[in-house]
């Protein structure tokens, strides 16, 4: 579970941090931030499943250095709780604005004040799980060193972590994307849910047992739905096909020809039920998009049931009142941007809000900033 | 109750809601249930909700229930429920033909909770909030038992005995 973001000079975030719970909301206007958060764990994650290097287009280009400011070195730091510890991951990218170019002049993992991992100046320093010394090597800045440890018996900690951060899912989905087809099995949802159908190829060869729950609950929010194909299209080629059945009569849809809204249900659903006791950690972007009103709490009160049983953690960033008004006060983290440019975090308290009234009125009239 | 039912649970807090739509999974048709939270939030926010949510829930007939749950505080059930009640208009007040029932745990819904893990409890003390408020699930879970094996109600805590028989008069009535 990620339990402390600390960001600098990313975008609109200037030493910024902010704390999460099992379930949280980010609340805020537009250019507060919100967007911001869930790109730099979406950078992370990336940089950690050493797909990418840190000057990509979606990790750490130079693009995404604070405009008024005038430093060239980016932090990331996070406290994620690992198997009942926490590890302090830490990374500073040194940019050089005219070329573009940029190198991590420092990446560490620490377990309290003690080293697991550290990679300074190109320098790989490895540590045991026991923090005593263990080998070095070299590696090349413009990645992450982390990435490159292979798991070995006495480095569990370390591979705990990694584990933790290649199962973050960070989406904002866009159903019109959804491919139907899948010619092989993809481990990452892509951040629109385009991959949708490789993606659950790939959870589907994982956990089968894992389905019958997610259809189950399928049949709940879509009419006349009976379960879910995964079709023969081609020699490698698999479709997603949703059957259903309607006036005693049977038959099957792809996903592209699902209503824009129903292939929201089936992916907002399956990120609750078919990542079940897995390790992924859910940010996700506006999942209500395309959702009607009265299918909203449903899936959150199955989300929130997850959050911190089968998921470790989910959170979300909407401006729908029926959000705001489902997490309330005590689940919401409020960014605002201040005077200086700044985005600060806080929580809503409860007497901003009169008794009685609902907090997604009082965020409407600009009350609640 | 075969028909698909709408419950409002308008609610102080979390683990009302938990509390409350896991009590209801347990008591009701499964598939024949949909639950709905209005956060209060707090006292208050459930005292100025309430009259409104009652008139909506009149108006759905057998289609909708309303649980408002709202803890004791110290100050007694009877005392609660009036306060509770005062801010409504006279249209706005629950009858006993309509599916609604006004829960309140004394002191609190943590007694509730205690007193279903096993604790023996009292109305004045304030038990501890739980972790998370899914871990109330043990505690409903024993609530169905006992429920099911039609124990005495004389030996539940007094406020969860008239929450019961509350529950059970909706019921009735949503057939």
């Amino acid at each position: 579970m990620l339990k402390r973001l600390f960001v600098d000079n990313y975008k609109c975030l200037v030493n910024f941090e902010v704390e999460f719970q099992e379930s949280s909301l980010l609340l805020g206007a537009n250019g507060s931030g919100k967007s911001s958060i869930l790109d730099i764990v979406f950078a992370l994650r990336l940089l950690l499943s050493g797909l990418a290097k840190v000057t990509d287009a979606e990790v750490f280009p130079t693009s995404t250095l604070t405009r008024w400011q005038q430093r060239t070195v980016q932090v990331v730091e996070l406290v994620a709780q690992i198997g009942g510890e926490p590890l302090t991951y830490r990374i500073e990218i040194e940019h050089e604005k005219p070329t573009r170019r940029a190198r991590l002049r420092h990446e560490s993992l620490h377990a309290g004040d003690r080293p697991l991992f550290t990679f300074l100046m190109g320098e790989v320093q490895l540590y045991k799980d026991d923090h005593k010394v263990g080998p070095t090597f070299h590696a090349d800045p413009a990645e992450s060193g982390l990435a490159r440890v292979a798991p070995v018996p006495d480095n569990r900690r370390l591979t705990a972590f990694l584990d933790w951060a290649r199962k973050i899912l960070v989406c904002g989905l866009y159903p019109r994307s959804f491919l139907a087809e899948a010619s092989s099995e993809d481990p990452l949802l892509g951040g629109d849910g385009r991959n949708f159908t490789a993606w659950y190829r790939h959870i589907f060869q994982e956990r089968q047992d894992l389905v019958p729950r997610y259809v189950e609950a399928m049949k709940k929010v879509l009419r006349g739905f009976e379960g879910i194909r995964l079709e023969r299209v081609g020699q490698e080629t698999r479709a997603f096909t949703a059957m259903f059945r309607e006036a005693g009569a049977a038959f099957s849809l792809g996903l592209d020809e699902l209503s824009d809204g129903q292939r929201a249900l089936v992916a907002i659903y399956a990120l609750v039920h078919v990542t079940a006791g897995q390790g992924y950690t859910l940010f996700l972007d506006e999942p209500e998009n395309y959702v009607t009103l009265a299918e909203i709490q449903p899936w959150l009160d199955a989300l929130t049931d997850a959050a911190g049983h089968t998921i470790p953690q989910a959170i979300l960033c909407s401006h729908h009142p029926e959000l705001i008004d489902y997490f309330g006060c005590s689940r919401s983290l409020l960014l605002a941007r201040e005077e200086s440019g700044f985005t600060r975090v806080r929580t809503v308290l409860p007497d901003e809000v009169t008794p009685g009234s609902r907090l997604s009125d009082f965020v409407a009239r600009g009350w609640v900033q | 109750m075969s028909r698909r039912v709408v419950w409002v649970v308008l609610c102080e807090d979390e683990q009302h809601y938990a509390f409350a739509r896991r009590f209801l999974a347990h008591m009701t048709q499964p598939g024949m249930r949909e639950c709905y939270k209005v956060l209060g939030p707090g006292h208050q926010g459930v005292r100025a909700k309430l009259g409104a949510e009652v008139l909506a829930i009149r108006r759905r007939g057998s289609m909708a229930a309303l649980l408002a749950i709202l803890d004791a505080d110290g100050h007694g059930v009877a005392a609660r429920r009036r306060y509770v009640l005062e801010l409504c208009r006279e249209e706005e007040i629950p009858r006993a033909d309509d599916p609604v029932a006004v829960l309140v745990p004394e002191r609190n819904i943590e007694t509730w909770i205690a007193w279903l893990g096993g604790a023996e409890v009292d109305a004045v003390t304030r038990y501890p909030k739980l972790r998370r408020e899914r871990d109330c699930e043990p505690a409903v879970k024993r609530l169905k038992e006992l429920c099911d094996a039609n124990k005495a109600l004389a030996e539940f805590p007094a406020s969860l005995a008239a929450a019961c028989e509350d529950f059970e008069r909706m019921r009735r009535l949503l057939g």
